[in-house]
């Protein structure tokens, strides 16, 4: 894996911003974290264009009517056959198209970018591969800042507006890792907001009381994170004035959504979304995911062969769509299942599986996020593997893949649960069995660490 | 009736060209055979007219040599007994307006010496005049004629080039902390 490092320059992030005084205000606050990192939007004039035609079409757009395909499709695998070397042998016919999986795209990301794409445009992220094994993905500008109209789409439903604008920071990204990259940002596309990414752990940040101070002076009209992360801020009890919180990553329950809700006055947003297309669902209640894309299509397949299932029957979530040219997806399977309804003509998915929060537990009793236990694995070239918690807080290991030793496993699980952690290893070469390429379970629950 | 030959049969003809027929064309004062005279002999010989006056005029001074030899290939080819039961009109209109940009991709003695190269002139010439080897369908010689097309094949192997940069410059580009750096701004899933 290729770790990012800060390479642009200021105004090479943000070529349409001329004034970088709050960026500068941001990162020199004296409760400000120190911060690792730097990154931008790089929105050009033309870019930003797309991005707001995008925002017009995204509020215009209707889903399809159940049992129907989107009116946008026919146009969309047209173009796909006629520009992307993977699709380029495709039959005309949806319903005939081969389903796509992770595993194809991973091994070669560039069969899938649109002739139409300029190189240089392109943009690599590296998931740590929480749900399956590391992968870059590729998008663009235009792509990666279409991931806030579609939050602006969920907030808009119930009326809350981003305000954005010089002097604001809009959104707030918390995270609750051992390591991550942190960094002040702006938003070109919210005329100049600020955009945070910030780590809660104590070792970010100078004093122990700066990220509660940082927080409140900043006062994010947003703020995600994941729901282990939205726990640990709730702790610290920041006085802060958030329009809404927006949690992904895993499945946010009810009991700590209603203590979320109820501690800082709004509204609790669960988004159901993947790097390989971003946001495609949004949950206000436990269990039911409102589809939010028209423009990314869903169906649900069979496990095994590529037939569509009946409305309501449960299989694989399969997407097709979206707005990225270096990942147009066909029939993507997301390795993630549940059953697809039409509620009030909106299709929504229900029994969504997959994103079942994990508990795992330190040594000391500290939780640990499998984030960080998937990013220190990256370091192994691992064809999967599956980590297991005893109650007794033991850990037992399986994992396949090559060059990777027992003691090599222990080092790392003693650095991340504690010296005294007991773990049972195995390491299998290759021949991996099919499914999930990552799997986490525990048998802690939530109440074991939502005190 | 008109009898079309196999495909071998017309492989095993033209692999049977004389050396005559592969003599240097004349061409700016260099060379041996006038290929414009033979073209014009061998029209005769199709038209049944061997006292006709000259029809054909090659410009021989805009073609290539490649061009000319394998037009006195062609010649050669021609002179299978089957071109004489059908009507020669084609000959002047298709047939030698469309071999200069083959005959720069392939050696000339190919065309003789090597049997895939024979086959495609070979169904070249047929497919010209309209005629399907004996034995195939339409379908089976158009396919065929495909896989031995030197034109298409240039256009698969410029294209596999093609996408191999394309590929390349992609490949390149995900090496490049730039794009590594700004893909991270909303990056937490």
């Amino acid at each position: 894996m290729m770790k990012p490092v800060a390479a642009l320059s200021d105004s090479e992030r943000f070529p349409l911003i001329d004034d970088l005084g709050f960026l500068k205000e941001l990162r020199q606050d004296s409760s400000a974290p120190m911060f690792n990192f730097g990154s931008g939007d790089r929105l050009t004039s033309e870019k930003l264009a797309q991005v707001n035609d995008y925002a017009t079409r995204a509020r215009a757009q209707q889903f399809w009517q159940k049992g129907t395909q989107p009116d946008w499709l026919p146009a969309f695998l047209e173009w796909c056959r006629a520009t992307v070397p993977a699709y380029r042998s495709y039959q005309p016919g949806f319903l005939q198209m081969p389903s796509l999986r992770r595993e194809q795209i991973a091994s070669a990301q560039w069969q899938y970018v649109s002739d139409e794409c300029i190189a240089d445009d392109m943009l690599v992220y590296n998931t740590s591969g929480s749900t399956g094994a590391a992968m870059d993905v590729l998008f663009d500008a235009v792509s990666q800042a279409a991931w806030i109209v579609q939050l602006e789409a969920i907030l808009a439903a119930d009326g809350i507006r981003l305000e954005g604008g010089p002097g604001r920071v809009s959104i707030c990204l918390v995270c609750n890792q051992e390591s991550t990259l942190t960094y002040a940002s702006l938003s070109t596309y919210l005329r100049g907001a600020g955009i945070l990414k910030i780590n809660l752990n104590p070792a970010d940040w100078r004093e122990p009381q700066d990220c509660v101070c940082y927080l409140e002076k900043h006062d994010p009209e947003v703020l995600t994170g994941d729901p282990f992360t939205f726990l640990a801020l709730a702790e610290k009890a920041p006085a802060i004035h958030p329009k809404a919180l927006v949690s992904s990553a895993m499945t946010l329950h009810d009991g700590l959504r209603q203590r979320l809700a109820s501690q800082f006055k709004c509204p609790v947003y669960d988004i159901y979304s993947l790097t390989e297309c971003r946001m495609i669902a949004v949950a206000r209640e436990s269990g039911v995911y409102r589809l939010i894309r028209p423009d990314l299509y869903v169906e649900i397949l069979h496990p095994d062969k590529d037939e569509v299932l009946r409305e309501g029957e449960r299989g694989e979530i399969a997407i097709t769509g979206g707005i990225n040219p270096f990942l147009p997806l066909i029939r993507y399977r997301t390795g993630d299942y549940g059953c697809l309804r039409h509620d009030n003509d909106l299709p929504c998915l229900h029994d969504l599986s997959g994103r079942a929060p994990v508990m795992l537990v330190a040594a000391d009793g500290r939780f640990i996020n499998n984030v960080d236990v998937s990013r220190a694995l990256c370091e192994f070239a691992l064809a999967g593997f599956s980590l297991h918690q005893r109650k007794d807080r033991t850990l037992e290991f399986a994992a396949w893949g090559e060059d990777v030793s027992e003691a090599d496993i222990r080092r790392v699980f003693a650095k991340l649960f504690g010296p005294s952690v007991v773990c049972k290893i195995e390491i299998m070469g290759a021949g991996m069995p099919e499914g999930k390429k990552v799997q986490y379970s525990s048998e802690f629950s939530e109440t074991d660490v939502c005190r | 009736m008109i009898i079309v030959p196999t495909i071998s049969e017309m492989i095993h003809h033209i692999k049977r060209c004389p050396p005559e027929f592969l003599a240097p064309p004349l061409l700016r004062g260099r060379g041996e055979i006038h290929t414009e005279s033979l073209v014009n002999d061998i029209f005769r010989m199709l038209s049944g007219n061997p006292a006709a006056p000259k029809r054909i005029e090659l410009s021989t001074e805009k073609r290539s040599k490649a061009e000319l030899s394998l037009i006195q290939i062609c010649c050669w080819a021609l002179s299978h007994p089957f071109f004489r039961q059908i009507d020669s009109g084609w000959l002047n209109d298709v047939f030698w307006s469309q071999l200069a940009a083959i005959a720069a991709l392939v050696k000339p003695e190919l065309w003789v010496t090597d049997e895939e190269r024979s086959e495609e002139l070979a169904r070249m010439i047929l497919k010209c005049c309209g005629y399907v080897p004996a034995g195939e369908t339409p379908e089976e010689a158009l396919d065929r004629f495909d896989s031995v097309n030197t034109v298409k094949r240039m256009k698969v192997i410029e294209e596999t080039r093609a996408a191999n940069e394309r590929a390349q410059a992609i490949r390149r580009q995900m090496a490049e902390q730039r794009a590594r750096e700004a893909a991270n701004v909303y990056g937490r899933e």
